[in-house]
């Protein structure tokens, strides 16, 4: 046995007298051996990264339980908002020597002093940092190390403050140390659903291509091996020699795509996806799946050469393949579509934007089964729609009749391409949808936009006030009192807030028209999503605050004035939709029991340039008030950079999976013009002008994919409404980006016929009619 | 003495350092079975290759009806093969996934017939060379000598006027390769074409009007001296 592998892997490598053919099928096997290994590594590598986070983040969890012995660390969470751009600042204190040190920092710094992680610094040391720098004020003295944070794209700053300004703030906590047990791996659902159509857009067509590669030149190879039958070899020999012939390139490529991993990783920590970055050396697969890889991908490779065989007997005088082609078995073809077909049908019994775990497992196990059913199912597709085709220029009657001979490679090779476009549709309108959802709701804005809102204790909002008045380029701060207020009764009615604030603070919020003192107006909907009615004029409503253990504590009651105006939410900002705006003399004397200020800050120029200078001006008064960019100002901005990351990073998996489905077609087609070489050239001696039979291969190649395009539009299309039912998100088809990638997938097709048009003008040329 | 319907003179044809044909003369007559013999490696395929203006010769001319085909470019060539020439090869030049009866149909319909007409015609010369019952079968499943005589066919199907055999019946046994040559012959004749026969058999060139023999690359057609 160990003879027949290592004259099989003596035939792969032809002691350095190797064919063009041979030599090409080898590079392919091992580069889509070492494209799925490189994919398939860093998937392995999922548990490790998740789970080295999650023990990170474990180990930071501040223990508030005294200890004795340990003197307490006061701390404050200081959540940071740059404009376009976040930052968690921890200012911390320690009220004795014997306090605990945070994870990630040498010692705790002392007032005046900050430690900043390397995301952080490089923020910060940006233009666009300005603003949260001069707010955190201090001198950097320090780096927070790996253990201190969780992604390397964490921005994390201890500011360093002295205990007795911390003990006094309401939302101080004293640590007495820090760790927790981890949470373990917690399987986010919607994530699942999302994600488990994508591995399979990225897997199927690389799996194909190993298998399509591992298979080229199956002719040549057989007549050798049934030279090697002529001397005596048994036919299980054979197989075993065949084997061995394709472990060559499998073991090739899986140290190929082992090595691509290692020398990628590093890179790994420069690429930014969606704001995160992670540590290169979280990225370690585990074992046991290493060994599963390790056996199972070239295992795919030898197997797929094996059952190559399955057909060919291969005897000492020639090979003989079977008449008839074995019965394609279509039970678990249709068992495969019809189950994930069940599984995306049966979420539509579930109550629309469901968030229930079956439903989520059920959207991901479904969407998956159904683009492997429908791959599965396209070379009997294929098989059918061109049994019935007839007639046509001989071009089209030698690739229909071509197909119907054997169309089952070509249509496996298709398949790929068709779980690119289905997937392709699937996430393009996922984020279509998140986009248009996102960006749903009032564009209103007044003359002179809010650009940033400051909030804080009466005391900091008071010398905010002072701070922002007469800064450069702010034209204007006005103070507005937002509570919560809800139906009188016994609560269950609406719930919602008011802001109470003088005409000219309210205008900046809507377009209020006349506006006088002793006003109320009522923005948006009379009923809400919710189903709640908004009150009715005239009618009894209650304020009400929030205990510290969450429970409402009921306020003062308000009667509504006989008028409130309606201003439609269209000619509202997006934030104060649904609330009530209320001038001063119309709340009679009544105060709300939970009231926060905030001042909005109006100004000349950008928004962003104004929040930057609100963010200066309060600067002296750091953690003590939080400044917020306006809502509008910097959600579109950040959607915008979100949605063009997503499309960015699918325009390189379709991109890379439809050129690795291009390449297969492109390898099918040199070997059916390799096989096909004696008749083509014959024909061509007849007469038969070059063009005809580039069309003919052009055909040939276009039909699967024109089959599979239809059917992919189909399952993306099927595979997506439920998904979008669940996430509660609403259709919307991009015509434009469906055409461009089934042009993608056209082109792809064009490109790989042109590619062989050398080959076939030299099969064609005399030297074909004399090869045998 | 007639003007032959094809005539190459003093060709010569090299493949890189091996010259494969060293000065031939060649003259075809319109109607004749003209039989090219020579041990293998004498250039008897080449001088075949040449005279259908498959490839152009190095030196020498090669005269159809008045023109010269080394004169012509390669479409030009090509479309004179499809309407003028017929072919037949020793084994391999039926397309395997078209029906024997598509097979025979291609080079009328690569002429711009009709599929039915072309067909009807085509079946009918499936019929003349007895394997008429065929037309349905693809030819990996037919015998070696059926697919040759489907080859016939389809090379007489377009009323060429010179059909070009190169060892028509070589991978055929004796008796299959008997009535092949037989047929083909017949069928010619019966069509006025032209035959030309490149073997190495005296029996198949048994069935020839005329023989002339190749060596080393050399020949001299005596009809074309005189």
């Amino acid at each position: 046995m160990i003879r027949d592998l290592l004259l099989g892997l003596r035939l792969a490598v032809g002691g350095g007298r190797i064919s063009g053919q041979a030599l090409l099928r080898l590079a392919m096997t091992t580069l889509g051996v070492a494209l799925v290994v490189a994919v398939l590594l860093p998937a392995a590598s999922i548990n490790t990264l998740v789970s080295e986070q999650d023990a990170r983040e474990a180990a930071q969890v501040p223990q508030v339980e005294p200890r004795p012995g340990v003197d307490p660390l006061y701390r404050l969470d200081w959540f940071i908002d740059g404009g376009d751009d976040y930052l968690r600042a921890v200012v911390v204190a320690p009220d004795g020597p014997n306090a605990p040190v945070p994870p990630g920092l040498d010692r705790i710094p002392a007032p005046g002093e900050v430690v900043v992680s390397p995301a952080a610094a490089d923020y910060l040391a940006s233009p666009a940092g300005e603003p949260a720098r001069a707010r955190i004020g201090g001198t950097v003295v320090g780096e927070v190390g790996k253990a201190g944070l969780g992604l390397a794209s964490d921005r994390v700053v201890y500011v360093g403050d002295t205990a007795e300004r911390l003990k006094g703030e309401d939302y101080t906590t004293p640590v007495y140390g820090f760790g927790a047990e981890p949470d373990g791996l917690a399987l986010d659902i919607t994530t699942a659903a999302f994600v488990a159509p994508v591995a399979v857009v990225l897997l199927l067509p690389l799996l194909i291509f190993v298998t399509t590669a591992s298979r080229m030149g199956a002719a040549q190879r057989e007549r050798r091996l049934a030279a090697l039958r002529l001397l005596g070899v048994s036919g299980r020999q054979v197989r075993r020699i065949a084997a061995a012939e394709s472990l060559v390139g499998a073991v090739a490529g899986l140290v190929l795509g082992g090595a691509l991993f290692l020398a990628l990783r590093p890179l790994i920590g420069h690429l930014d996806l969606f704001g995160m970055r992670f540590f290169p050396e979280d990225f370690v697969p585990s074992w046991p799946l290493v060994v599963v890889i390790a056996l199972l991908v070239p295992g795919l490779a030898v197997g797929a050469a094996i059952f190559g065989l399955r057909r060919t007997i291969v005897e000492p005088l020639g090979v003989v393949r079977q008449g008839k082609p074995a019965r394609r078995r279509m039970w678990w073809r249709w068992s495969v579509a019809a189950l994930g077909g069940l599984l995306m049908a049966g979420t539509l019994l579930a109550d629309e934007r469901s968030n229930a775990t079956p439903v989520g497992l059920a959207l991901a196990a479904g969407s998956s089964l159904l683009l492997i059913g429908v791959a599965a199912l396209l070379p009997w597709a294929v098989e059918k729609l061109v049994a019935g085709l007839r007639g046509g220029t001989p071009a089209w009657q030698l690739a229909v009749r071509r197909l119907q001979l054997e169309s089952g490679t070509a249509s496996r090779v298709v398949s790929g391409l068709v779980i690119v476009l289905a997937g392709a549709i699937l996430i393009q309108t996922l984020v279509g949808a998140v986009s248009a959802t996102e960006s749903e709701g009032s564009r209103w804005q007044a003359a002179t936009p809010v650009a940033a809102q400051v909030v804080g204790d009466d005391e900091q909002v008071d010398e905010a006030a002072s701070l922002l008045a007469g800064t450069d380029g702010i034209t204007a701060v006005h103070e507005v009192v937002a509570a919560p207020l809800r139906a009188a009764g016994d609560g269950s009615g609406w719930h919602g807030q008011v802001l109470i604030g003088d005409c000219a603070a309210l205008a900046s919020r809507a377009e209020l028209g006349t506006c006088a003192d002793g006003d109320v107006f009522s923005v948006g909907a009379l009923r809400e999503s919710s189903g709640l009615a908004m009150p009715e004029p005239g009618a009894r409503v209650r304020f009400y605050s929030y205990g510290g253990d969450g429970e409402q504590t009921d306020g003062p009651q308000w009667t509504l004035p006989a008028e409130v105006r309606q201003v439609p939410a269209d000619q509202a900002a997006r934030e104060v939709s649904s609330i009530l705006l209320v001038t001063p003399g119309a709340l009679g004397g009544v105060t709300p029991s939970d009231a926060e200020r905030v001042l909005y800050v109006t100004g000349t120029g950008a928004p962003a340039r104004v929040f930057e200078a609100a963010s200066l001006a309060v600067g002296p008064l750091s953690w003590e008030v939080d400044v917020r960019p306006a809502l509008a100002v910097s959600d579109s901005s950040r959607l915008d950079e979100t949605t063009r990351t997503m499309r960015g990073m699918l325009l390189v998996a379709s991109i890379f999976v439809l050129a690795v489905a291009a390449l297969s077609l492109l390898m099918l087609s040199i070997e059916q013009i390799v096989e096909r070489r004696r008749p083509l050239a014959a024909l061509s001696a007849a007469g038969v002008p070059l063009s005809v039979l580039a069309r003919g291969s052009l055909w040939q190649n276009a039909i699967p994919v024109a089959i599979g395009v239809v059917l992919a539009v189909v399952a993306g299309i099927g595979i997506t409404l439920p998904t979008l039912r669940y996430a509660g998100l609403s259709l919307s088809l991009d015509a434009g980006l469906i055409g461009i990638v089934c042009g993608a997938a056209v082109l792809a097709v064009l490109a790989a016929t042109a590619l062989t048009l050398p080959l076939l003008r030299q099969v064609t040329r005399l030297d074909g009619l004399r090869a045998e | 003495m007639t003007e032959p319907l094809l005539a190459g003179r003093d060709l010569h044809k090299s493949f890189g350092p091996t010259e494969a044909l060293r000065g031939a003369d060649v003259a075809v007559r319109a109607g004749e079975v003209l039989a090219v013999m020579g041990p293998s490696g004498s250039g008897k395929s080449t001088l075949l290759h040449c005279l259908a203006g498959i490839v152009r010769p190095d030196s020498g001319s090669i005269r159809y009806q008045g023109r010269d085909l080394v004169e012509m470019s390669d479409g030009e060539r090509s479309a004179l093969r499809r309407t003028d020439f017929g072919f037949v090869f020793q084994f391999g030049q039926l397309v395997p996934e078209l029906t024997c009866l598509e097979n025979v149909a291609l080079p009328l319909r690569l002429g711009g017939a009709k599929r039915k007409p072309a067909e009807a015609r085509a079946r009918q010369w499936l019929e003349r060379l007895e394997v008429g019952d065929l037309g349905d079968r693809r030819p990996g499943d037919v015998s070696g000598g059926q697919g040759q005589r489907v080859a016939v066919a389809r090379a007489l199907v377009s009323d060429p006027k010179v059909v070009f055999a190169d060892e028509p019946t070589g991978a055929l046994d004796s008796l299959n390769g008997e009535k092949v040559m037989r047929l083909l012959t017949d069928a010619a004749r019966g069509a006025g074409a032209a035959v030309v026969l490149v073997t190495h058999e005296p029996r198949v060139a048994a069935h020839s009007d005329r023989e002339i023999v190749v060596r080393d690359g050399r020949v001299k057609d005596l009809e074309l001296a005189a």
